[in-house]
């Protein structure tokens, strides 16, 4: 591991320590034979720097997102995001941590609510927030569609009437809307096109820098995300096996399972 | 074999849950069986505290409960109040009467639906939609209507076995001319009852077959030359077997309440004219007797239908 | 597309259309619902003439119909005087909604003739005027109970779904008491637990319970289903993720997908439970007398020997069918929409 120093003594955005999560089983009677999903994960990534977790299908990688947002309670282990203990925080600060964290799941159909206009997906970290009041949000919704590069007139149309490049920029506009800090990607780009991925991978790169964001990403594709990251992990069946910076894991993969994703592109 | 097993405790612990809720409601009704006594001025009250001793009316309900439970195991279902009578005397002859009537109405409108409807949805054409709408119209017509219409038909016509189940001539008759006369008075219910939920699984029938005979597998049996009768009973009839099943459990229950006003109204001697006179007379234990004989058919009825459908494709992982 | 929202709002139209006429009942029927006339008891239809003794077109008429001399229940029209139909006639006072008293009639005759559209019964009650009475008790109460059982289901079927663990296992092994018996013999054992005899608007509230309390169950456990396989959405995750609470989520974004679905199972229910209320009527457990239902209407017909004889009993039956028919092809045509958002 060669990350810089200096930015290792700042206080990291997040930081996983020994995260474990067993899979949920329908009999509460095998608790203790259920399979490990995640075994002693712990990772970190500093402010404005991007982590990718690769890894095949059934590794385990939406399992740290889920649990990395809230939507799963690890079994056992930290997460601190921003200094803040996500898994044992107080109602208050779980409402912070919503603001500060957003997730952009990969594209498909059912990702945007089909009866409602974009206006009102865009905003709805905001409605629930309970930030600011409908016109200051509207203005918002606009801003954040230009921001994204899309046509404001946007605003009423519904998801149907968009592409899935438009709609993965959609997501992401509805993500930046709370003005998070860090922002968890699902596979993002996976079902979109050669160039609309290429297109979508600046767009991303260009607001991390505007806005100084913490990215972590997940992906099946080491290809896709590799020019995105600062560093990237393995994971395989539910432990990370390698962690590096891009350049020294392209260039000397250690591990096995390294060898064999770089092989499936090469 | 698990799955089967598991299935049998689940009915019997819900025929057991309905007979406790029966029993406990149906005793909270107004109109103890002994109020008409009590109307009567002349009857004193003492009387009428040792009648209701007698019958064990004045214990705990708790206790009534296991008492009849346990009476239930030993054959003895209770006493009838209106009847003055065990009420196994008669309820076993009703029982028999309306399932005889519902088996034939159900094999008979079953036998009826798979042709027509497996025809239906291979010729697609005007006739099919010609059965659409007139399966639409009958559905319409409320069950009782459409016995009532048969019934003006029957009249018009002047069918001779109209009402009841014997002739009055019956034990007269020998053997086989009771046979006949049986048949005779069972046709026209049945024949209602079957008409009452046929538009429904020529329905359901036809969309199955459907859907199987656009499938691929089927395309593919006909591309290589399989015979279309062979096909149909050993391709396609199977696999439209699936959705069906369950509709084999819900038309056991639809008969049963359709045979309920069939039978009041041709006067068929069945649970259906029983139970309502037990309702209607305040004899409460008839009514629950019937209550459970009633969910004894429909859950048992599920339950088989259930099973079919486990055996005919064991791929088929029921949620609990 | 364009076909199906026309074929949706035909039948829509259709079906309000029964509604508007129970609602103007009292104007519509010519008598009171329990209006008797002993003189004309099982008096056949009387016929509407258009043609006049000489031979010419006229406006509508009738005659006078009387016993014929020492036979009982059997009646001639008297040629002699050709009584006109008039509209728009006062008669028996009704009140419209039960509060404001009004007595003008869409159509009557002049005293001592009578028209009788649909015949009388045994008790020389008009059987049209008790058809559209019968309309508002059946309709009414049929689809206010259906209302209230679909609105009780999806509450309890969303909660169900929403919450999961004991509670939806509680509430399933109750609906399943529920459905164990067949319809018929469920309702009427309910029915049964409560008093038979009462004044007749208990009676109505009574059946509105009844039926609303036994036939929450079956959309209950539909509901649950429904809102169990939205819930799985992805939108309804990044929902949650964004910090959503469970009844934001069920407001916001599940419960407008059941908007389908429940429209679908009211087209198919209301009809159910009228046909419920007006068996339970035929049978004699309903709405008590005075109250006319559809099911006392056409009680008369289950001595079907007076069939033959009285013939006309049935004819409320031709007003009963169109409506049924009507909610069924309403139901035809919501499945094809649900169709493609389906599971």
């Amino acid at each position: 591991m060669s990350s810089d120093s200096a930015l290792r003594a700042s206080v990291p955005e997040l930081r996983v320590s020994h995260l474990n999560h067993r899979y949920k089983s329908r009999s509460p009677l095998d608790r203790q034979t259920r399979p490990l999903a995640l075994a002693d994960i712990s990772f970190e990534i500093a402010r404005g720097q991007t982590l990718s977790i690769i890894g095949h299908t059934g590794s385990g990688k939406s399992t740290i997102l889920r649990c990395v947002i809230g939507l799963e309670q690890p079994e056992s282990g930290e997460i601190l995001i921003g200094g803040v203990d996500s898994v044992r925080a107080t109602a208050e600060e779980r409402r912070t941590l919503h603001r500060k964290v957003q997730i952009v799941f990969q594209d498909s159909v059912s990702v945007l609510n089909p009866r409602l206009t974009i206006g009102d997906i865009i905003v709805e970290p905001l409605v629930i927030q309970r930030i600011g009041d409908k016109r200051s949000r509207a203005a918002r919704a606009k801003e954040l569609l230009d921001v994204v590069g899309l046509k404001a007139s946007m605003y009423d149309s519904l998801p149907h009437e968009l592409s899935g490049g438009q709609r993965q920029r959609v997501a992401i506009a509805r993500a930046l809307s709370s003005g998070p800090e860090l922002l968890l990607f699902d596979e993002p780009l996976s079902a979109l096109d050669v160039s609309i991925k290429a297109q979508l991978s600046n767009l991303l790169l260009d607001l991390q820098d505007e806005f100084h964001l913490t990215y972590l990403h997940i992906s099946h594709d080491l290809f896709g995300v590799a020019n995105l990251s600062d560093d990237i992990a393995v994971l395989h069946q539910g432990r990370i096996v390698e962690c590096a910076t891009r350049t020294e894991l392209l260039t000397h993969p250690e591990h096995e399972e390294t060898r064999s994703l770089l092989a499936a592109i090469a | 074999m698990k799955y089967a097993l598991h299935r049998i405790a689940h009915t019997i612990g819900l025929l057991a849950a309905i007979s406790i809720c029966s029993f406990f409601l149906l005793s909270l009704a107004p109109g103890k069986p002994f109020d008409e006594m009590r109307l009567n001025p002349q009857t004193s009250s003492a009387t009428i505290a040792a009648e209701r001793a007698r019958y064990g009316l004045d214990r705990p309900i708790v206790e009534r409960y296991f008492s009849w439970a346990k009476g239930l195991f030993h054959g003895d279902v209770g006493y009838s109040f209106s009847y003055g009578a065990d009420i196994n005397s008669f309820l076993w002859a009703r029982t028999r009467n309306t399932l005889l009537l519902t088996f034939t109405a159900t094999v008979l409108a079953w036998l009826l639906a798979i042709p027509i409807a497996s025809w239906c949805a291979i010729s697609k054409g005007a006739a099919d939609r010609g059965v659409g709408l007139l399966t639409s119209l009958v559905v319409s017509l409320p069950e009782p209507f459409l016995a009532l219409c048969a019934l003006y038909l029957a009249v018009r016509f002047r069918y001779s076995s109209i009402g009841g189940i014997t002739s009055l001539d019956f034990d007269d008759l020998s053997t086989l001319a009771k046979l006949h006369d049986f048949l005779r008075h069972l046709f026209l219910p049945a024949l209602i009852l079957t008409l009452a939920i046929l538009p429904i699984l020529i329905r359901h029938i036809r969309s199955a077959v459907s859907d199987v005979l656009g499938s691929p597998f089927i395309e593919a049996a006909k591309l290589g030359g399989v015979p279309p009768m062979r096909l149909m009973f050993r391709g396609v009839l199977p696999a439209a077997a699936n959705p069906v099943f369950p509709l084999l459990g819900f038309s056991i229950g639809y008969l049963l309440s359709v045979s309920l006003v069939v039978e009041s109204i041709m006067q068929w001697p069945g649970l259906g004219p029983l139970f309502l006179e037990s309702i209607f007379s305040r004899d409460l234990l008839v009514v629950l007797d019937v209550v459970l004989l009633s969910a004894l058919f429909m859950v048992g009825g599920n339950l088989i239908a259930d099973l079919l459908l486990y055996w005919n494709d064991p791929r088929i992982r029921v949620r609990g | 597309m364009i076909r199906h929202s026309y074929l949706l709002r035909l039948w829509l139209a259709f079906t309000a259309v029964f509604y508007v006429i129970a609602i103007s009942a009292g104007v519509l029927a010519p008598y009171g619902f329990s209006e008797q006339d002993r003189e004309h008891t099982n008096c056949p239809p009387t016929l509407i003439h258009f043609i006049s003794g000489g031979g010419r077109l006229t406006g509508p008429f009738v005659y006078e119909q009387r016993q014929i001399e020492g036979e009982l229940e059997r009646y001639e029209e008297d040629r002699t005087r050709a009584v006109p139909l008039k509209f728009f006639v006062t008669g028996t006072n009704y009140k419209v909604a039960g509060i404001i008293p009004a007595n003008s009639h869409l159509f009557g005759v002049a005293q001592p003739a009578k028209v009788y559209i649909f015949g009388t019964d045994e008790y020389g009650r008009d059987q049209f005027s008790r058809f559209l009475y019968g309309a508002q008790v059946s309709l009414f109460v049929g689809t206010l109970a259906a209302a209230i059982a679909l609105t009780l289901g999806l509450a309890i079927g969303a909660i169900a779904a929403t919450f999961g663990g004991w509670i939806d296992a509680f509430a399933m092994r109750f609906t399943e008491l529920f459905m164990a018996l067949p319809w018929l013999y469920l309702l009427l054992a309910v029915r049964a637990i409560l008093p038979l005899r009462t004044a007749a608007s208990t009676s109505l509230l009574i059946i509105m319970s009844v039926l609303a309390l036994v036939g929450w169950a079956k959309p209950a456990r539909l509901f649950r289903g429904v809102i169990l396989s939205v819930q799985e959405l992805d939108f309804v995750g990044a929902a949650s993720a964004m910090g959503g609470t469970r009844w934001y989520i069920l407001r916001r974004h599940v419960l407008p997908q059941t908007k389908t679905v429940f429209a679908l199972q009211a087209a198919l229910l209301i009809p159910q439970f009228i046909v419920a209320e007006v068996t339970l009527s035929f049978l004699g457990l309903g709405v008590g007398e005075p109250i006319p239902s559809w099911g006392a209407v056409l009680a008369p017909l289950a001595r079907y020997e007076s069939i033959g004889l009285h013939w006309w009993l049935v004819l409320p039956l031709c007003g009963v069918v169109p409506l049924f028919f009507s909610y069924h092809e309403l139901s035809t045509v919501l499945q094809a929409e649900n169709a493609p958002t389906m599971m």
